[in-house]
């Protein structure tokens, strides 16, 4: 009784104590019979050791989130993400634990649920919106919000979804679920839906949503969006909560759990997940300064030579050599690609290595990745993504603005200013 | 405020919550009948027609050809009475059947109560029933049959049948939800069940001994209730009371069973 007064006490809109999810293994996977029933009454003491097998999907799991927080939830696939919102969203029990809500939830783990192909556009749009929670007459008053928004052409209203083309039926179920009202907004991977035009209307209306002292946990897997939207960020991993807090830090912690995560030493080893032929693989990467001498700190427009040591199972003539520059969220930056540069390299062999002159390097302070790829004339020989990383040091120690900033600008361009007089 | 347990089943009968959510109930029962009969060539006239068919069969089959007393009515409007409540219950029983796995991706993306599935299965089979009426009163017309107050005693008796079918339903729902093989199960337990009950046949045709034994089944009590309203007879009442008990507790048992069984829906289906 003592925790539940305490509970009472705070002000948190969710408010979860002590959360356990557990699946005995199988269970969710194959189908229950009545035969595997009757099987089990009858070898009820041989079975007894199987119960032992069971997946934690969530453990001792606690969490508070206050009004207007829009929290971001990050984590490898089968962390515990999905789960996490099920349960708050009521669709599976917890296992152990508690959770109090105060307010009304909707959860939007998919668009579109229950539309039915043979229903017409305005029947699913009563039938969706009840299904999320709206009663009638709020989706009376909205209804022609939600085809506004939609962008669909009234005179498809009266016809089947199955007629409607893919864009169509995407914007509509987003339609709906944009126009809920809510006071806690459970997300999953919803956004990505649409053209890019319509993607950015959703972007914009989330946005709206999250301004508006709204509550809204958000599941998502692009880091973009989550940077973008969430003004703190937890994450999951083994259905532990590993971190808590500021969106950036969370995301450079998850990058960090990857297992592909090069350390300052660069050796890469050969359990890494890699792809590609393998008659040549990369052995080493080593950032050099212009005297060939190992760096310490890079600063931005720093001039560098990367070095790729590999290991030759066979010789490979005209290997061609790509390095793409990825940011901390996954964006894409540039890429250093030996075809394009214009150069041939003409056989890699044993006991030689690639040098790759970079002058300037356009980068801002922050980590960023690189995936290694390298090809002969016909097949990738080897690519690791996440392969190396690069620390870009800030110029000048006060400068607080750089980690600020690391998310939104990464491309530094080597210029000057000057005033002159007319 | 809404506190999640591991056991967050206090109510028995969440009448509040279903309450809340009448209007989903509503889309769902619409749902469910809109897409029976889209794009079909005649549509909703399925419904009369279904049992219009089952009632020339069995007229010529068991009526003509069988002999089977009818209690000195003619046959066709005999079956038909017991078809109009026999074909709603065994209707509502097979859509309960299917619902929790033709509902699986709501089940494992959005909350609400888990109970709207089986009552809009229910719901949906409501509206052939009462088109079924239709056929009846032009079969009443044709063998100039008088509408008497006892027909007034179908009110009652349909709340009765949904009574039953929610029940028996729920409690199927779940079972199929949970075991699978019930989907294969109910369709032939159902046309065994209809031999069981006195649909084709009066309860004198098996006599006095066997006579308790058939009004343990609740659809014997229902289908002879619906005969008599119709057919302007004298009530069973010891029947009609049977049925009411024996309803009360399936639906009990079936309701309860649903209850323990939902919260495992999410990981099974």
């Amino acid at each position: 009784m003592r925790i539940l007064s305490d509970i009472e006490k705070t002000e948190a809109i969710i408010q979860i104590r002590q959360l356990s999810k557990q699946y005995r293994l199988g269970q969710k996977v194959a189908f229950d019979t009545l035969r595997e029933r009757l099987g089990q009454i009858f070898r009820k003491h041989v079975d007894d050791h199987s119960e032992q097998k069971v997946v934690r999907a969530l453990q001792d799991f606690n969490l508070s989130v206050n009004k207007g927080d829009v929290l971001g939830i990050i984590g490898f696939n089968g962390s515990g993400k999905s789960t996490l919102l099920k349960v708050i969203s009521r669709i599976t029990p917890p296992s152990t634990g508690e959770i109090h809500i105060r307010g009304s939830v909707s959860s939007l783990l998919d668009i579109g649920l229950g539309f039915h192909p043979d229903l017409t556009g305005r029947e699913n749009i009563y039938l969706n919106g009840a299904i999320l929670g709206m009663k009638r007459n709020e989706i009376t008053t909205k209804f022609a919000d939600i085809v506004a928004f939609s962008g669909i052409d009234e005179k498809f209203l009266d016809t089947p979804v199955k007629r409607y083309s893919s864009g169509m039926f995407v914007r509509l179920a987003f339609s709906i679920a944009a126009h809920l009202d809510s006071d806690i907004l459970l997300i999953d991977e919803v956004l990505a839906v649409g053209d890019y035009e319509f993607q950015k209307k959703c972007l914009d209306k989330i946005n709206s949503i999250t301004q508006s002292r709204r509550t809204v946990l958000f599941v998502s897997h692009n880091l973009l969006f989550i940077e973008r939207l969430c003004n703190r960020t937890i994450l999951i991993n083994k259905g532990i909560k590993l971190f808590d807090g500021n969106t950036s830090n969370a995301i450079l912690k998850y990058y960090s759990l990857q297992k592909n995560q090069v350390t300052s030493r660069n050796l890469l080893s050969e359990k890494i997940s890699r792809s590609g032929k393998g008659d040549i693989r990369f052995k080493e990467v080593q950032i050099l300064d212009k005297n060939n001498k190992p760096v310490e700190k890079i600063y931005p427009a720093d001039s560098l030579i990367i070095k790729m040591n590999f290991n030759v199972m066979k010789p490979v003539h005209h290997p061609r050599i790509a390095l793409t520059f990825k940011t901390a969220l996954g964006q894409t930056l540039f890429q250093l690609y030996s075809k394009e540069s214009g150069q041939n390299i003409s056989e890699l062999a044993e006991n030689s290595f690639v040098l790759c002159h970079l002058h300037n390097i356009p980068l801002l302070p922050g980590t960023y990745y690189l995936n290694l790829w390298i090809a002969d004339q016909f097949n990738v020989q080897d690519y690791i993504e996440h392969g190396y990383s690069i620390n870009i040091q800030s110029n000048k120690s006060t400068d607080t603005n750089a980690q600020k900033h690391q998310f939104s600008r990464n491309i530094f361009v080597k210029h000057t200013w000057n005033i002159q007089k007319i | 405020m809404i506190i999640i347990k591991p056991k967050n089943r206090i109510a028995f009968f969440p009448i509040n919550e279903l309450y809340h959510y009448r209007d989903l109930l509503y889309f769902l029962t619409k749902k469910n009948f809109i897409v029976k009969y889209k794009q079909t060539l005649i549509g909703i006239s399925w419904a009369i027609i279904q049992p219009l068919m089952q009632m020339v069969v069995f007229s010529i089959l068991f009526g003509r050809f069988a002999k089977i007393p009818s209690d000195d009515v003619p046959y066709p409007i005999f079956v038909y009475s017991a078809l109009i409540p026999w074909t709603f219950f065994a209707n509502s029983i097979s859509a309960c059947n299917n619902s929790i796995i033709n509902h699986a991706g709501l089940i494992n993306k959005v909350y609400f109560p888990r109970l709207l599935i089986p009552l809009s299965a229910v719901g949906s089979q409501v509206i052939d029933f009462g088109l079924s009426f239709i056929v009846l009163i032009g079969i009443m017309l044709f063998y100039q049959f008088p509408i008497t107050w006892g027909f007034l005693m179908i009110v009652p008796l349909t709340i009765l049948t949904i009574f039953s079918a929610v029940g028996f339903g729920t409690f199927i729902a779940a079972l199929s939800g949970i075991y699978r093989d019930f989907r294969h199960i109910i369709p032939f337990f159902l046309s065994i069940w209809m031999f069981l009950t006195p649909v084709i046949y009066p309860p004198s045709l098996l006599g006095t001994e066997f006579e308790f034994i058939i009004h343990l089944n609740p659809m014997s009590g229902i289908v002879i209730g619906f005969r008599s309203a119709i057919l302007n007879q004298a009530f069973n009442w010891t029947a009609l009371l049977l049925a009411l008990i024996i309803s009360s507790l399936f639906f009990i048992i079936g309701i309860f069973y649903f209850n323990k069984a939902e919260d495992r829906f999410a990981d099974l289906v």
